[in-house]
């Protein structure tokens, strides 16, 4: 069996050695609940989850009492967006986001209509990148959020957050940002950005599954966010339920380790990605990008190689772990609707292949990559009657 | 979809891949397109002076498709026809995948003029 090459860093990441050692105390001997107060046991807990509160806050330049932890970023997205909308609905009722979200944003959106609210949802230009004219147009004095990621979950592409929290500052408007892919990769200050909630995710930068927080502005004005889930009042009553203090451990040791070689591990994959787009378009001819080359994250490479079942080509390879927009490889049986969001032809999404590069993925892997996929491509088109060069 | 070992072989190599020259004589073509996707399969029979049986085919689809056409013509070939249930049941695919997998069947039944 040939070893497997994993490029499928935006699913999910392995969890770094010195991540798993940090967390080990706290599934042995270390097990407390944070949230008792009568014993060392607890105390110790509180301390763990409290360094790694600060770990994580630390990441993103914030305050340590302005993260909540959550089981990850779609509870975070979801505590975002119900979050606010319930907090506000009274004065401001009407959310803005944009069509290439990820579902944990899109689907809040049904709820929040069949609450009573307002929502709008805004297309993306070719390049994936937001259209700022509109989303100003869409902004009014009842909108009480826009939410739009700082980095794709599937082309990488980063939005301006800069000129979108500018729009959302002037207005009155909360403004929230899906930074899982973002957070550990590309410089995230949130003392110098117009942000007001960001929503991370631990497995994305080398942490465990299950793991992830939203972080609520504080200053000058606190964002005020109605919980949605009920019990023990944890988390400044924002997300009830014991802590999972070796998820939280986990994830402060994964923030720690993204501040401390995030940006010589960007540096390093941006040349990596450069050179698997190079091989790719030297050795598949026809390749088409995805989205925007200039405004994207390090890692990612989001390509189509036309006349080419994408999932066709992903079983054909075997030795490669990667994922498609196309139906055929997704659960839902539909193709991506970022991708089609994006303008890209459904026939084109199908032959879709996403690269996600990571902190272990080697130059060897690179090469081998662009030769196993250059290698099926020729040989998956050379057996389709349609596909005319 | 996880596939099967079987289903891995055929899509690695197939069988029975390929097409005859243009205008040779004693060819016949039938194609069959999906509903729900973009697949495509052509198959080419050619009958010789002798009654010599020669199939090929030529995709353009998913691993279910491509694997199930080279499955089927292989079993034609070999005088030993299999139903796409059977080769399904062979590779053990999920039911929404049965689209895919009979495009070979209406190819080959377009081909060889055979009503269902």
């Amino acid at each position: 069996v040939k070893r497997s090459i994993y490029l499928d860093n935006h699913a999910t990441t392995p969890v770094d050695p010195a991540v798993f050692a940090a967390m080990k105390p706290a599934l042995t001997c270390a097990f407390g609940n944070a949230a008792s107060r009568t014993h060392a046991f607890g105390w110790q807990a509180h301390d763990a989850v409290e360094a790694a509160r600060a770990e994580v806050a630390a990441l993103i330049g914030a305050s340590a009492r302005e993260i909540v932890f959550t089981s990850g970023a779609t509870e975070a997205n979801n505590l975002a967006l119900i979050g606010a909308f319930e907090a506000a609905r009274s004065r401001r009722d009407h959310v803005v986001t944009l069509a290439t979200e990820h579902s944990s944003v899109l689907d809040c959106l049904p709820e929040i209509q069949r609450r009573g609210g307002r929502v709008t949802v805004l297309g993306v230009g070719p390049d994936g990148l937001a259209d700022l004219d509109a989303v100003a147009a869409a902004l009014t004095d009842r909108t009480v959020l826009l939410s739009v990621m700082a980095a794709h979950n599937e082309f990488g592409v980063l939005q301006p957050l800069e000129a979108l929290g500018s729009l959302c500052r002037d207005r009155g408007v909360h403004f929230h940002t899906d930074a899982a892919q973002a957070a550990g990769k590309i410089p995230l200050r949130v003392a110098e950005l117009p942000v007001d909630l960001v929503s991370l995710s631990a497995h994305k930068m080398y942490g465990p599954k299950g793991a992830g927080a939203l972080w609520v502005r504080h200053r000058p004005r606190r964002v005020r966010l109605h919980p949605t889930s009920f019990g023990g009042g944890q988390e400044q009553g924002l997300r009830s339920g014991t802590v999972d203090v070796a998820g939280a451990v986990g994830f402060g040791a994964a923030a720690a380790i993204c501040q401390a070689v995030g940006a010589r591990e960007s540096e390093r994959l941006a040349g990596l990605r450069d050179k698997l787009l190079v091989g790719l378009t030297l050795r598949v001819p026809g390749l088409v990008v995805h989205g925007s080359l200039a405004a994207r994250l390090p890692n990612n490479l989001h390509v189509s190689v036309p006349g080419v079942e994408g999932e066709a080509l992903l079983m054909s390879v075997g030795e490669l772990a990667l994922s498609s927009g196309s139906a055929c490889s997704s659960a839902s049986r539909e193709p991506s609707r970022a991708l089609l969001a994006l303008g890209v032809d459904p026939a084109l999404a199908r032959s879709s292949l996403r690269f996600g590069l990571g902190r272990f993925t080697t130059e060897a892997d690179i090469d081998r990559a662009v030769e196993v996929v250059a290698e099926h491509a020729a040989r998956l088109r050379a057996m389709n009657p349609a596909w005319a060069p | 979809m996880r596939p099967n070992a079987a289903l891995l072989d055929h899509l690695r190599n197939p069988r029975q891949l390929g097409a005859f020259e243009p205008g040779e004589a004693g060819v016949s073509t039938g194609e069959a397109r999906g509903v729900r996707c973009p697949d495509l399969v052509r198959v080419h029979v050619r009958v010789d002076g002798s009654g010599a049986l020669d199939v090929r085919f030529q995709a353009f689809g998913c691993s279910a498709c491509i694997a199930s056409a080279s499955a089927f013509l292989e079993a034609v070939t070999h005088g030993n026809p299999a139903t796409i249930e059977e080769i399904a049941a062979t590779f053990e695919l999920e039911e929404e995948r049965l689209e895919c997998a009979g495009l070979v069947e209406q190819a080959w039944r377009r081909a060889t003029h055979t009503p269902r």
